[in-house]
């Protein structure tokens, strides 16, 4: 079990093991449920992270990148750098808080916020949707590229201050897709 | 932000050599209001996040000033009994949840990703779209202003069933409910953003045991935002169908319980308090070993006991609740005690990393002892109203008061400041005027002590909070009085660090990567990092990776 499985199997067990503790000191229902249900939600987490982990994926889709060795001779190899792409910039979340905004402002006053603030959130996240699917086929066209190359060794990535391009790790074709989820 | 040249990675055994690729089709930033109002960047959010919140910690914090002078004599002199109840009402919602969690989120969004080496957080644009959910459903609860009837007045907490639309009919509570869920939305994608970026993005050989507690923190804030936050939304939307739509969850009169909401806002109220604690432990933690030029004493025992207040923190929530006797006074007595130890702990813990340190006192380290000393009154004033015979007596007076400013001023609001000190030059290239952050740090010490030391006294003498007059033969007058002029001190202490921010901001950048000889990863970037933050990293093979790559290239650790 590693230690992130641990974090959220520690507070699972605590959620439950203090809800019994706390109902039968107690016989009240609302704090009852409110503690087994933190520790069955922390419970769920360490669950999936441990499936995950078992499985030998990484909680994100990626492996796991390699610890150094405990004792090494000579030069330590510096730590890689990450290396995804960051999305490029773009209105999309602006414009659904704002209407998110509108819906709420209108749960208040009335439906004419709540139907424009809803039309514009809808709007934005066609427009996420939109942006992340085109970044995601891009850096598929970059993965294929590069394998077809060969791969280079090493991380490529654009210079500091110029880049946020989808510049893949292409010695690892596992690495996460750009965009995906995001 | 522009970027400037500097040494940043030639100074270790860093081997990783950047090969540029150049891919089309891709704009990563753009300048001017356009680029903020549409970045990814986290270090751009964080900057945002931390300026929105600054700006509602200035107006809070005068609407505290306006208390004061209201409290100041005996009589009514400013506001009435209603502009008072919407001056506490919006100062509490303010601070608590419009500056003090949005300055913690802000602080991780820039500091988080650079301590553990990664470009940006796991979801940029998510994170984006949580600063923007924040902001607007902040400046919605501030609109409450604008309408009829003015803001809600119904205390941070809004107890059922004073908050139903029978006592409250007007839109302020509306508003305030609607705003405040989007703002909780908001906080738990953020909560989930960190986790998995501190789960999936760190560097390699940066394991769960060699992050900075700093970023440690953070994580375990992640994780009680997360089961913390969803009950307060789930109360909100209750309330609001109370109100609106004919429901009678908290209406006792039709079957409900008043008592209900009290579970379900301190279910979330409790947590929240450590939310706005625990990232400021890992501020403190981070300034002393750094100007201690020791590393932090006891790390795994520091790391267990930020785990064990968290988990703790979930079982004591009915301490705000002992004088309803509704509730198991014993068990959450008990629970609340055990948070003792854990926090002596990190005491024990900061006193060890200082213990023969080479401790020098630049404003950062200033601000982080006088969080040791006023986070430790505020956390024994605790031991105090957590023992219900004591409490029966404090409870609703000035003594609770005094005691959770104690711990949110003297604990989180110090730190800010301490943290703010730290990393501002990381942020900008620039340091602030350390002559006026000692004048701030002094006016704060000062002032802080003033204003809050007589209202443990006027708590103890029985003085209520939450009342805009009082009696003038009651004998408060006179600590009252005094507690104004602290507040008007502290007022004062806020304008030398806009002062530092404004004169350093028209500076040059002239800040290395390193300005304080740190420990963590952040100081291996350039100040400000370029977008992408590193052009390469240094073994980590401790939570220390700058001071080895120093020490491995004979420059030694800074001393």
């Amino acid at each position: 079990m590693t230690a992130e499985v641990r974090l959220f199997a520690r507070m699972a067990v605590f959620g439950v093991l203090v809800g019994i503790v706390y109902w039968f000191l107690t016989y009240e229902v609302v704090g009852t449920v409110l503690l087994i249900l933190f520790g069955v939600s922390a419970g769920i987490a360490a669950i999936a992270t441990y499936l995950l982990q078992r499985a030998g994926k990484h909680p994100l889709g990626r492996p796991d990148r390699p610890e150094p060795a405990a004792e090494l001779d000579g030069p330590e190899p510096a730590a890689e750098l990450d290396g995804e792409p960051v999305p490029a910039p773009g209105w999309a979340p602006l414009g659904i808080a704002i209407g998110l905004g509108g819906v709420a402002i209108g749960a208040a006053f009335g439906p004419w916020a709540l139907l424009a603030g809803l039309l514009l959130a809808i709007w934005s996240g066609k427009a996420w949707l939109n942006a992340a699917m085109r970044e995601t086929s891009e850096a598929r066209g970059i993965r294929r590229a590069a394998e077809h190359d060969g791969g280079p060794r090493g991380l490529r990535r654009a210079s500091p201050g110029d880049r946020g391009a989808p510049a893949e790790g292409a010695e690892d074709p596992a690495r996460r897709l750009p965009g995906a989820g995001s | 932000m522009s970027t400037i040249p500097s040494s940043a990675g030639s100074a270790g055994t860093s081997a990783a050599v950047a090969t540029d690729v150049v891919v089309p089709g891709h704009v990563v930033e753009i300048g001017g209001l356009t680029g903020w109002l549409t970045t990814t960047d986290h270090k751009r959010i964080g900057i945002l996040y931390m300026t929105s919140a600054f700006v509602f910690f200035l107006i809070a914090g005068l609407m505290a000033e306006g208390m004061r002078a209201e409290l100041a004599a005996p009589g009514i002199q400013y506001v009435a009994e209603q502009g008072y109840d919407q001056l506490f009402t919006m100062h509490g919602t303010l601070m608590l949840l419009l500056f003090g969690t949005p300055m913690a989120v802000g602080l991780a969004n820039y500091i988080v990703p650079l301590q553990i080496g990664a470009d940006d957080m796991s979801f940029p644009r998510l994170n984006a779209l949580s600063f923007w959910l924040f902001l607007v459903g902040s400046l919605v609860v501030l609109s409450s202003f604008l309408v009829q009837g003015g803001p809600a007045a119904i205390g941070w907490t809004g107890y059922a069933p004073l908050s139903d639309v029978t006592f409250e009919p007007g839109a302020g509570v509306d508003l305030w409910l609607v705003g405040l869920i989007l703002t909780g939305i908001s906080t738990v994608i953020g909560a989930i953003n960190f986790i998995v970026t501190i789960y999936g993005r760190r560097a390699p050989g940066m394991t769960l045991f060699r992050m900075p507690i700093f970023t440690w923190n953070i994580l375990v804030t992640g994780l009680l935002i997360l089961f913390a936050f969803p009950p307060l939304t789930a109360a909100m939307a209750m309330l609001f169908i109370d109100r609106h739509l004919g429901g009678v969850f908290f209406l006792p009169a039709l079957g409900g319980s008043a008592i209900l909401w009290q579970h379900l806002f301190w279910f979330f109220g409790h947590p929240e308090v450590y939310i706005l604690i625990l990232p400021f432990f890992g501020v403190i933690t981070e300034i002393i070993s750094v100007f201690s030029r020791k590393p932090v004493f006891g790390y795994s025992a520091f790391v267990l006991a930020t785990i064990t207040i968290a988990s703790l923190s979930m079982s004591v929530w009915a301490h705000h609740m002992f004088a309803t006797g509704a509730v198991s006074n014993p068990f959450f007595s008990i629970a609340s005690f055990a948070i003792a130890v854990p926090t002596g702990i990190k005491f024990f813990n900061w006193i060890g990393t200082m213990w023969r340190g080479h401790i020098t006192f630049e404003t950062p380290m200033l601000w982080a002892i006088g969080f040791l000393y006023l986070f430790l009154l505020g956390g024994i004033t605790g031991i105090i109203v957590a023992s219900p015979a004591l409490d029966y007596h404090l409870t609703d007076t000035y003594f609770v008061v005094a005691h959770f400013h104690n711990t949110l001023i003297g604990g989180s609001v110090f730190a800010i400041f301490a943290g703010l000190y730290y990393w501002f030059p990381k942020m900008t290239g620039r340091r602030l005027s350390e002559r006026l952050g000692r004048l701030q740090w002094v006016l704060w010490m000062v002032g802080f002590t003033l204003t809050f030391l007589p209202q443990y006294e006027l708590g103890l003498i029985g003085m209520p909070r939450r009342i805009a007059d009082y009696p003038a033969d009651a004998g408060w007058a006179s600590l009252n009085a005094l507690s104004t002029i602290g507040a008007a001190i502290l007022g004062i202490g806020v304008l030398p660090f806009l002062a530092a921010v404004t004169l350093a901001l028209r500076r040059p950048a002239d800040q290395g990567p390193d300005p304080w000889g740190g420990a963590t990863l952040e100081w291996w970037a350039d100040s400000p990092p370029p977008h992408g933050n590193f052009r390469d990293l240094p073994p980590i093979r401790s939570p220390r990776p700058v001071w080895d790559a120093r020490a491995a290239t004979s420059e030694g650790p800074p001393s």
